[in-house]
């Protein structure tokens, strides 16, 4: 009866995880045009989408033709609140995170080394260590692409040439022309 | 002689020194391009609010604030940061606290240096928000 039972949940969720899209690689539906392969972080901001094709390209588009966002997208929505965090620094929450991901693994192996087993204590400290660290990193990392999408979607780009080339000192030469800033 | 024409050559080395440009060397990231191809070195961060970019120019010091619409890009290392203007507003007038003796005492030398590296960043965009504020950067 237990066999039964559990080959009866097992290909529910199997056939659960077939019918879900899952299976397949993030991908958006927008105005009726499948855009497939596209990179995390799938955002949207201010009723905008923001996306990045598998090509690198960042995409945006209104939400309200936004027809479905794959769960695979894995998609945040983000609040005005949010939005401040998105230029706030990450030097010194990256570097505890890092120190405490660093210190979780470190007592795990002490303990491996010395007891030859993890103990519960030992062990349950370091979960505590690990696992929050790696979030944090994982959406420092993620706040950072963000807003190198918002920046790339205003028509800027990031040039990755390390050559040295001739740089204008600023105020001479060249007249920076401009407005005024009146706020 | 031999010195009369040492004199010379160095003479001749000083000349062709001070013909060449002195408003364009070569300098390394970070810097700034402009749609016209011309690069200017900057100070971290380069900050982006609403349509305007805001930068301090690395050996100048000034600031200065350009329309969006005439910036190609960045280089990698520019730490460009997109900011609303409420945040723009909020780091710009409040004050940035952290002293460099007092972080370097109390805190961990490496653990030190990030958090020195945040407060200077965040004194960059205080200097880009109450010069754009005031009408002092240079457009």
């Amino acid at each position: 009866m237990k066999t039964l039972l559990f080959i009866l949940s097992l290909s529910i969720s199997g056939c659960a995880f077939s019918q879900s899209d899952w299976l397949f690689k993030p991908y958006v539906v927008v105005n009726d045009t499948l855009y497939e392969n596209v990179k995390h972080p799938v955002f949207i901001m201010d009723s905008v989408l923001y996306i990045r094709t598998a090509e690198g390209v960042v995409m945006t588009f209104p939400s309200r033709d936004v027809n479905y966002i794959s769960k695979r997208c894995l998609y945040d929505r983000i609040t005005p609140r949010e939005k401040n965090r998105l230029s706030r620094s990450v030097a010194t929450g990256s570097i505890l995170s890092l120190a405490g991901i660093f210190g979780g693994t470190i007592s795990i192996v002490i303990d491996l080394q010395e007891l030859s087993y993890a103990s519960a204590s030992s062990f349950l400290f370091a979960v505590a260590l690990i696992i929050p660290s790696s979030f944090v990193i994982y959406h420092f990392i993620q706040r950072k692409r963000q807003t190198k999408m918002i920046i790339e979607s205003k028509g800027l780009r990031f040039i990755s040439d390390d050559s040295e080339e001739l740089v204008r000192r600023g105020g001479e030469g060249e007249k920076q022309s401009g407005e005024r800033n009146s706020k | 002689m031999g010195k009369i024409i040492l004199l010379y050559l160095l003479f001749i080395q000083f000349s062709s020194f001070g013909q060449s440009t002195q408003d364009q060397e070569p300098v390394s990231e970070p810097y700034i391009v402009y749609k016209n191809g011309m690069r200017y070195a900057v100070s971290k961060p380069v900050v982006i609010c609403d349509s305007m970019c805001y930068y301090i120019n690395r050996f100048d010091k000034k600031v200065y604030a350009q329309p969006i619409a005439k910036i190609e890009g960045f280089s990698q290392k520019s730490d460009v940061r997109w900011m609303t203007y409420q945040e723009f507003q909020r780091i710009g007038s409040t004050p940035v606290k952290g002293y460099f003796w007092g972080i370097v005492t109390i805190y961990p030398t490496g653990l030190g240096i990030f958090i020195m590296s945040d407060i200077t960043k965040r004194k960059h965009i205080k200097k880009l928000y109450l010069n754009t504020r005031y009408g002092n950067s240079s457009i």
